[in-house]
């Protein structure tokens, strides 16, 4: 059979976004695709009108596809071509131009129109708008209402909702006096309570925009062009231009002429076709989907994604069950999130408020049996993501309410993001500039992986991805790719750690080969590797399969490779208590190999730096200590100051507590590398309020024990887990957190993130109250990985192959080769 | 070492001694005079090779994880093909990727080109006979 004919009615942001759906599942193989655009364009942002009329972004910037995109994927475009007929009988659409395209799938996505109120004295007699009064709805009305702005002075726009303020954003940077008349008692009334609206009065006040409330405008004033508008209650402005922006209508009448059944949009069922025609359908905003008209690009992207699913046969019984409506955007340059109901609806529901009218500020949360029913973000929308993220999810949300409103510094960033220069430099690491990423995202990176992968940036010590990310969020906004392999494991395996785990044990995988076999096509990717053994591990303990060259070189030599190639050795010094003999030693090491440099490290050990490959069994073997895992992805290393032993100020034996905690968890694989402390008071001498796990002595013999500090790329303190009574305790709320950490980290998750992800509250609930009854399971299972634990260094007498420690395998020289072959010969 | 040689095409081949000296889905690094060669042997029995230092900041690239035809090399876990040579998601100049083969009892056979002798001026070459001859070896 051959393909079949999709032709889609309409360019915008719905029309072409199915397109690029439809093609990214190849699509394109099964259907020859024709797309009519009214405007002789390819397609735009059109939520970035606003940013053209205000000169702050370039009409070329906001073109999503160009026509050379059509062009290289085979869609056909008419472009200019607005279709005057559907031929449901003969399946055929007409165009003004006399095009004729016959379909055997339709999409109609003709999105929607100003709303024009009915004013006397609007029109002239051929019809057209008098002098001076716009619309605004498309790169052609950018283009009139900012030249004729140019003679201008005083600008009235009809409508205070979201569009119209975007327009009066626009027209006060032309330079021209603003005034916005709004029918309602309070702005943005769809979407703003009168609180939140009264704030956005003012704040617009106070840059100079006039707002003009319950104004019912009748007619326009002046006779060659606009000279005011005249208002119900008999006032009367004055202005010599008008923006109308009072509202958006489904485009239907094509439809409504094709037989359709027509509401208020289109009216289609959760198939996304008309019930009175199953090769029909609609996408967008003429379209209405049981009783809903969207007019937010988030819920299109949903439709466009089921229907293009649908049509490519990729899920055909996929449905559309409406969508949660949010947003999250700028009101003039004001930050807003909105999402959900506005007012509590039911007696029940509880509301947060906070105002601060000085700064424009307003915040407002609806909650309905413990989850986010709806939020209102004015001004400060530092908190968005992470409601909106609780909003989609239905999630219940903590306790702390005020967390939520204000979330952490790190939250904020994205604002400052905006004002950084382009030079500034975001990821340090591999020294990606700002205006790289965005470089990038205009390029066509509109994933975070796609954009991490192109820059590099985010790949080093991974601490800048929260601003990538929020530069992506600004640069693309609702463009933003969502890619599911930020969610998986490992990046060439589509699954999550929850369902990555399950299939490992119900296929019974104990190697990372058996893995790729059974789960990636056995195609094995290297750099998912590293991430599955470590797993594994985790999972079977002494059970897994070791495959040494899933291991990355450190872990298969068990020491840390440096830039000129050599590796650094770290002997294990419990607690950081050494001795004489072990320094004498350890001296002698130094000597007899020539160590290049000896150092004293952040975990108080002692390195050996630039030891060749070959030399590292010799220098175990002399040295006769343990590895100080100063290499892998594991338990690293517990930092003592000398507590009650020595110090005046002491209160607990610290040094004790360290030594005991080195030894039992020492070479413990996990998510992320663990570095520890114990201090014998708050003093807090071995930092331990900064380590991913720490123990500090306080007065009463009691130790608290803080998880999830960091002192690296990021700082952060930890929380207090609980406060424990002696050193066993300690050991076993550390081994209990550990295990969970093991178990439910991400790959590469340091544990001051797994913390903050999870929330201190839900890990104290879980491992000290022990609410879901999983803590003794917990310590028995970090017991069974304590007791496997085997010394790595010991494969100095027993390499696990005769080429483990080969460097360079040389051939013999010439000389030796050609001796060789003289005497075969 | 057991190198012995063979000639094809005016290039030559060397026996670069038993593939069981890579542990399986590892690579290790191979020095021929002044030439340092990284041969990989994957766990799908591929066996291939590139140049030993990655060109980024000379990481031993046998040293680096391997697997779908790919090396990542464990210095700055820059991506390479070990068909083509070319760097995978990082503007780098690509891998000088040469042709290996086992033969019957298991011994790696590497080929190097004519013209790639002459490029390399210091490789060691085991015969006189061989079309790189005139230039000579370091080695000597």
């Amino acid at each position: 059979m051959g393909k079949q004919r999709l032709v889609v009615i309409g360019n915008g942001m719905a029309g072409a976004r199915l397109v690029e759906d439809v093609l990214s599942r190849d699509g394109g193989a099964l259907y020859d695709i024709v797309i009519f655009g009214d405007e002789p364009y390819g397609n735009y942002n059109r939520i970035l009108l606003s940013g053209v009329l205000a000169g702050t972004h370039d009409p070329k910037d906001i073109f999503i596809n160009p026509l050379s995109w059509y062009e290289q994927n085979n869609v056909k475009l008419h472009a200019g071509v607005r279709i005057t007929e559907i031929d449901r009988v003969a399946k055929l659409v007409h165009g003004a131009d006399g095009t004729i395209e016959k379909y055997d799938k339709l999409v109609i996505a003709t999105g929607s129109a100003p709303f024009v109120p009915p004013l006397q004295n609007l029109y002239t007699e051929t019809g057209s708008f008098k002098d001076g009064v716009f619309v605004f709805r498309t790169l052609n009305d950018c283009d009139s209402i900012a030249s004729y702005a140019g003679q201008a002075r005083r600008a009235a726009v009809i409508g205070g909702g979201l569009l119209g303020l975007e327009a009066a954003r626009g027209l006060l940077n032309l330079g021209i006096e603003v005034q916005v008349v709004h029918l309602m008692p309070h702005l943005m009334e769809v979407q703003l309570d009168s609180s939140a609206g009264d704030v956005l009065r003012r704040t617009m006040e106070r840059m100079g925009v006039s707002v003009h409330l319950e104004k019912n405008t009748t007619a326009v004033l002046g006779n060659g062009h606009v000279t005011g508008l005249q208002f119900k209650d008999g006032s009367m402005l004055d202005c010599d231009m008008v923006v109308i922006s009072a509202g958006i209508r489904p485009n239907v009448a094509l439809a409504k002429q094709a037989g359709l059944t027509i509401e208020r949009g289109i009216v289609v069922g959760d198939d996304l076709a008309s019930p009175d025609d199953a090769d029909i359908y609609s996408v967008g905003e003429c379209a209405q989907h049981r009783g809903q008209v969207y007019g937010l690009v988030a819920p299109l992207w949903e439709q466009t994604h089921i229907l293009a699913e649908r049509l490519t046969g990729r899920n055909p019984n996929a449905n559309y069950r409406g969508s949660k409506v949010s947003t999250k955007l700028k009101v003039m340059g004001v930050e807003l999130a909105v999402m959900g109901i506005k007012d509590a609806a039911h007696e029940n529901d509880e509301v947060v408020n906070y105002v601060e009218p000085l700064r424009g500020i307003y915040k407002k949360l609806v909650i309905r049996n413990g989850r986010l029913a709806g939020a209102i973000l004015l001004g400060d929308a530092a908190g968005a993501p992470s409601l909106l993220q609780a909003f989609d999810r239905g999630t219940i949300l903590p306790d702390n309410r005020a967390e939520l409103l204000f979330p952490l510094a790190a939250e904020s960033l994205e604002l400052s993001l905006e004002d950084m220069p382009d030079s500034a430099q975001v990821c340090n690491c591999n020294g990606v500039s700002k205006g790289q990423l965005v470089q990038a995202i205009t390029n066509g990176c509109r994933s975070f992986k796609a954009l991490c992968d192109a820059t590099r940036a985010g790949t080093g010590c991974g601490s800048c991805k929260p601003q990538v990310q929020a530069i992506l969020a600004s640069a693309a906004g609702d463009l933003i790719i969502e890619d599911p392999s930020v969610n998986y494991y490992v990046p060439g395996l589509p699954f999550t750690k929850p369902d990555l785990i399950q299939a490992i044990k119900e296929q019974n995988l104990y190697s990372v080969s058996a893995v790729f076999d059974a789960l990636g096509e056995g195609r094995e990717d290297p750099t998912s590797k590293v991430g599955l053994a470590s797993l594994l591990k985790t999972i079977w303990g002494k059970d897994y399969e070791d495959e040494r060259d899933a291991r990355f070189i450190n872990d298969r030599v068990h020491a840390n490779i440096q830039k000129d190639k050599t590796f650094s050795v770290i002997p294990r010094i419990y607690g950081g208590v050494t001795s004489a003999s072990q320094l004498r030693r350890i001296a002698d090491v130094a000597e007899k190999y020539n160590v290049p440099m000896v150092k004293i490290t952040g975990g108080q050990r002692i390195d050996l730096l630039g030891i060749t490959k070959e030399d590292l069994p010799n220098v175990w073997r002399d040295l006769g200590m343990p590895s100080g895992h100063a290499y892998s992805k594991a338990f690293r290393t517990c930092k003592t100051c000398v507590g009650t032993e020595f110090c005046r100020y002491g209160v607990g034996d610290s040094t004790t507590l360290g030594i005991q905690i080195e030894k039992r968890f020492q070479g413990l694989e996990s998510p992320h590398k663990m570095k520890l402390g114990a201090n014998g008071c708050p003093r807090n001498c071995a930092e331990a309020t900064t380590k991913d796990l720490g123990a500090v002595a306080i007065e009463g013999g009691k130790w608290e024990i803080y998880i999830g500090g960091a002192a690296g790329s990021r700082v952060r303190k930890g929380d207090v887990l609980c406060v424990v009574d002696t050193h066993e305790e300690v050991l076993k709320y550390m081994g209990r957190f550990m295990q969970y950490y093991r178990e439910h980290g991400k790959y590469l998750e340091r544990t001051y993130d797994f913390v903050e992800r999870l929330g201190i509250e839900k890990l104290k609930r879980l491992l000290v109250a022990d609410e879901e009854g999983i803590g003794s399971r917990l310590d028995e299972e970090i017991q069974a990985a304590v007791e496997a634990y085997v010394d790595p260094w010991q494969e100095a007498s027993e390499p696990v192959h005769p080429s483990q420690f080969v460097n360079i395998v040389n051939l013999a020289t010439k000389r030796e080769i050609e001796n060789e072959r003289h005497s075969r010969v | 070492m057991n190198a012995t040689v063979g000639f094809k095409n005016k290039g030559a081949i060397y026996n670069l001694g038993s593939v069981e000296q890579i542990p399986v889905g590892e690579g290790r690094t191979f020095q021929l005079g002044s030439l340092a060669v990284a041969v990989f042997r994957a766990r799908d029995g591929k066996v291939l090779a590139t140049q030993a230092l990655c060109p980024h900041r000379e990481g031993l690239l046998a040293d680096g994880l391997v697997g779908n035809n790919k090396v990542v090399c464990p210095m700055h876990s820059y991506k390479f093909s070990l068909l083509t040579g070319q760097s995978i998601g990082n503007e780098c100049e690509a891998l000088q990727t040469y042709a290996v083969s086992l033969n019957q009892t298991g011994d790696i056979l590497l080929t190097l080109k004519h013209q790639f002798c002459i490029e390399e001026a210091n490789i060691y070459e085991p015969s006189q006979q061989s079309a790189c001859s005139s230039l000579g070896s370091a080695n000597e």
